[in-house]
């Protein structure tokens, strides 16, 4: 497809400005306020210490999973999610965050939302370095499973980049679609496995199409390094649900690129 | 190219907005390729052929097509109909303050624009100094740019627009850039660049800065061409077609 | 189309080696070379870097002294002479495949002039049966521009008179004029809507350089050979333009209020015809 290799290059060609840009985005978003960079691991302590509060505490749910404290099983989930949640909402307001990337030069637009999914990333990867930190703290020792966390690190962000291309280019055409996206996205993190072991649903069909929640996948996989020992090719059912996955969700962003690219600089 | 060296043709170049309902009517249609029900035609069936190191004023109303046909030249729009081939780097001195990344420092916008326009780093190496002397910013040059007034921001986009070696100039005239000498430096850097033969386009609604700059004068009206010739000619034209209401 | 999918892909991507070749044997300097945007856009060269030296290592160009780079043989033999006056031609209603094939079924002459001549005019008439009224306009200045080039003064500014012919017919206003029929808009908004029409300035710049071969029989012959759905202009009116822009009188202002007396009084001969 042309498409895809228009897209590749770009992003070769690109790639200095993109990883200014992405810098320069991770910046803007704490720069500003007092405490700055700390915000950064403020938010998501205080998410992750709400959950845990409302479900162990509160609704004494938590139990250990698989041996491991609840909390641990909790935070493996929990961080990658913050990137994912983070991409999900800012890839897709992405190029209208950057209009004047499109309306005023020459850019390429097919490289601005990774732009935004880059940015996070990098974010990402602090706050999954201090998880693994509070994995030893609390006594679990590095092991070799720990290698497939920078597997599942490379897959989310993939993924998580098809899909800000897509949404990107959606939310320019329509401000309806980019609310969608900002109310689906909590739907998508309860349905997904990151409070609850999706494998202990009781309901066949539903655990299938829990299974191929892009979330699920990556949670499960951060799961299995971590916790379960699992190898990733022990697991093919997530795996091939990933493949599926992000197989459909390129060809969606191509496909909606190549329709809308034209059009784009003419509705900003 | 060929041996006449064109530095920008267009050839029956159409640019319609589809009007829709809604946005939603307007992705629908464009995901599923439906013809829009109305369009507006911004520029309709132009045809121009501008050899390299030509300087040709471009008159017409607001609303003529003009800005529309400007976007197309430096890429930032594309034609529903028909050709827009350039040839060379274009400079456009028409939104100074645009593509700023706001966090990076005024040196460091200099790269990065350089770099989006497609001028190489060591060349850009090359004109920093001359960039950095022509902008007058002193020591914000190492500060982001979001701390610039506008006024400063012209000056800086000014001054790299300017330096970069383009070989297709294009200015608007309406854009105030600073001071009254600011603006002298502005005027006398630009006859600088035509002197070393770049193509030059020029927007304005003064006659008398079209015939100082210029020799062929091409007038706009309703998304068409409705003259071109040589500069006095055209000014006259252009001053003499009466403004119906 | 008479090709196959993996001839047209052959085609395409000799087509856009030889415009590309063209390019970088006037611009040497690879590393100081701002690449055009339309390669991309009608080329499909995305990265134009990577394809120049892609170029290199096929050995259409080799390095010389100081970054420049030569064409061999080999390039210069890719540069066909007809890729680059197709290209240079510019048609947006006729493609590469089109002309190539074309060529295959010209007997006699199979210059590039007579294939895009035979061509374009098999195009004009598709348009026309579509009703594409600007299409055929413009197909008549390529026509007319392209008998100029051969030297067929009067073949040439038949055409030129035809482009002139469906300039001033305010064919734009088709679908105003089928509105106002329809009552879907007032007398008082359709005349409103009449923005003139426009003569292009490289239609007026075709006639004046052919002036000289111009005959009555000539404008007989241009007016009313060919149906357009509107006419805004009379026969009289039609040699009256002719006469003006031959003799450098031509008023913008005079000619425009012509017009809209024209249009105004083809809108009262609709509103009579709709009693």
């Amino acid at each position: 497809m042309s498409v895809l290799n228009e897209v590749i290059r770009a992003h070769l060609h690109y790639r200095k400005q993109l990883f200014k840009l992405a810098k320069s985005d991770l910046v803007k978003t704490y720069k500003g306020a007092a405490l700055g960079w700390a915000w950064a691991f403020i938010q998501p302590m205080i998410t992750i210490f709400t959950y845990y509060f409302a479900i162990a505490v509160g609704l004494r749910s938590g139990k250990p999973v698989n041996g491991c404290p609840y909390f641990l099983y909790l935070i493996s989930g929990m961080i990658p999610w913050f990137y994912m949640s983070g991409t999900f909402t800012g890839g897709a307001g992405s190029i209208r965050h950057y209009r004047y990337l499109v309306t005023k030069i020459r850019y390429p637009v097919c490289t601005i939302p990774t732009i935004v999914s880059t940015s996070k990333l990098m974010i990402n990867g602090v706050l999954t370095v201090v998880m693994l930190s509070i994995f030893v703290a609390c006594g679990y020792r590095p092991t070799i499973y720990w290698l497939q966390i920078p597997i599942y690190f490379l897959m989310m962000y993939l993924f998580f980049t098809a899909w800000a291309l897509f949404a990107g280019m959606l939310s320019v055409m329509s401000k309806d679609f980019l609310h969608l996206v900002q109310s689906v996205k909590m739907m998508l993190f309860w349905m997904s496995g990151i409070l609850y072991n999706v494998d202990k649903v009781n309901n066949h069909t539903i655990r299938t199409i829990l299974k191929f929640n892009p979330i699920t996948i990556v949670a499960t996989g951060y799961r299995h390094s971590l916790i379960n020992k699992v190898w990733i090719w022990e697991d093919l059912v997530t795996l091939r649900n990933y493949v599926i996955v992000y197989v459909v969700m390129v060809a969606l962003a191509l496909w909606v690129y190549k329709r809308l690219i034209k059009d784009i600089p003419d509705v900003l | 190219m060929s041996e006449k060296e064109i530095a920008i043709q267009l050839k029956n170049v159409s640019k319609k907005f589809a009007l829709f309902k809604s946005e939603n009517a307007r992705l629908k249609a464009m995901l599923l390729r439906k013809k829009p029900e109305k369009e507006k035609i911004a520029l309709n069936n132009v045809s121009l052929e501008i050899p390299r190191g030509e300087s040709v004023a471009l008159f017409g109303r607001n609303g003529a097509g003009k800005s529309t046909l400007l976007k197309m030249i430096t890429g930032v729009i594309y034609p529903t109909v028909g050709y827009v081939r350039v040839n060379g780097r274009v400079s456009a001195l028409l939104e100074l303050s645009a593509g700023f990344d706001p966090e990076l420092t005024g040196r460091e916008n200099i790269y990065f624009r350089g770099q989006i326009m497609g001028v190489s780093k060591a060349e850009i190496r090359e004109l920093e100094g001359e960039i950095i002397d022509f902008a007058e910013l002193g020591d914000y040059m190492d500060q982001p740019v979001r701390t610039y007034s506008s006024g400063m921001r012209a000056r800086l986009g000014f001054a790299i627009n300017a330096s970069i070696r383009p070989d297709i100039l294009i200015v608007d005239e309406a854009l105030s850039v600073g001071d009254k000498i600011f603006r002298k430096k502005c005027n006398a850097k630009v006859r600088e660049v035509l002197n070393n033969g770049t193509t030059f386009l020029f927007v304005t609604h003064s006659l008398a800065s079209a015939k100082s700059f210029c020799k062929r004068g091409v007038v706009m009206r309703h998304g068409q061409i409705v003259y071109d010739g040589d500069i006095d000619s055209a000014a006259d034209f252009y001053d003499r077609m009466r403004i119906e209401s | 189309m008479k090709q196959k999918f993996s001839e047209k892909r052959k085609i395409w991507r000799d087509y856009a080696r030889a415009i590309f070749l063209n390019y970088i044997s006037g611009h040497p300097k690879l590393n100081a070379t701002t690449y055009p945007a339309y390669f991309q856009q009608e080329l499909g060269i995305s990265d134009s870097h990577s394809y120049a030296k892609k170029m290199i290592r096929q050995g259409y160009l080799a390095w010389q002294e100081d970054d420049c780079v030569a064409l061999t043989e080999r390039g210069q033999a890719a540069i066909a002479e007809d890729y680059m006056r197709f290209f240079d031609f510019a048609s947006p209603y006729v493609t590469i495949y089109d002309f190539l094939d074309e060529r295959e079924r010209m007997e006699e002459d199979t210059s590039f002039e007579a294939t895009m001549l035979s061509l374009l005019l098999k195009q004009m008439k598709v348009r026309k049966a579509e009703g594409d009224d600007q299409s055929v306009k413009n197909i008549h200045f390529d026509i007319g521009a392209l008998y100029e080039g051969l030297g067929y003064q009067e073949d040439a500014l038949h055409h030129y008179l035809m482009t002139l012919y469906y300039d001033i017919s305010g064919m734009e206003y088709y679908d105003l004029l089928v509105a106002y029929v329809a009552k879907k808009v007032s007398r008082g908004e359709a005349q409103e809507s009449f923005d003139g029409v426009c003569v292009e300035p490289r239609v007026m710049e075709g006639l004046l350089r052919l002036k000289e071969v111009c005959t009555p029989a000539m404008l007989d012959k241009a007016f009313g050979s060919e149906t357009i759905r509107v006419n805004l202009c009379s026969r009289k009116d039609f040699n009256a333009l002719v006469e003006d822009i031959f003799n450098g009188a031509y008023e913008y202002d005079t000619w425009m209020d012509r017009f809209r007396a024209n249009f105004a009084a083809m809108l009262s001969y609709y509103a009579k015809k709709k009693r």
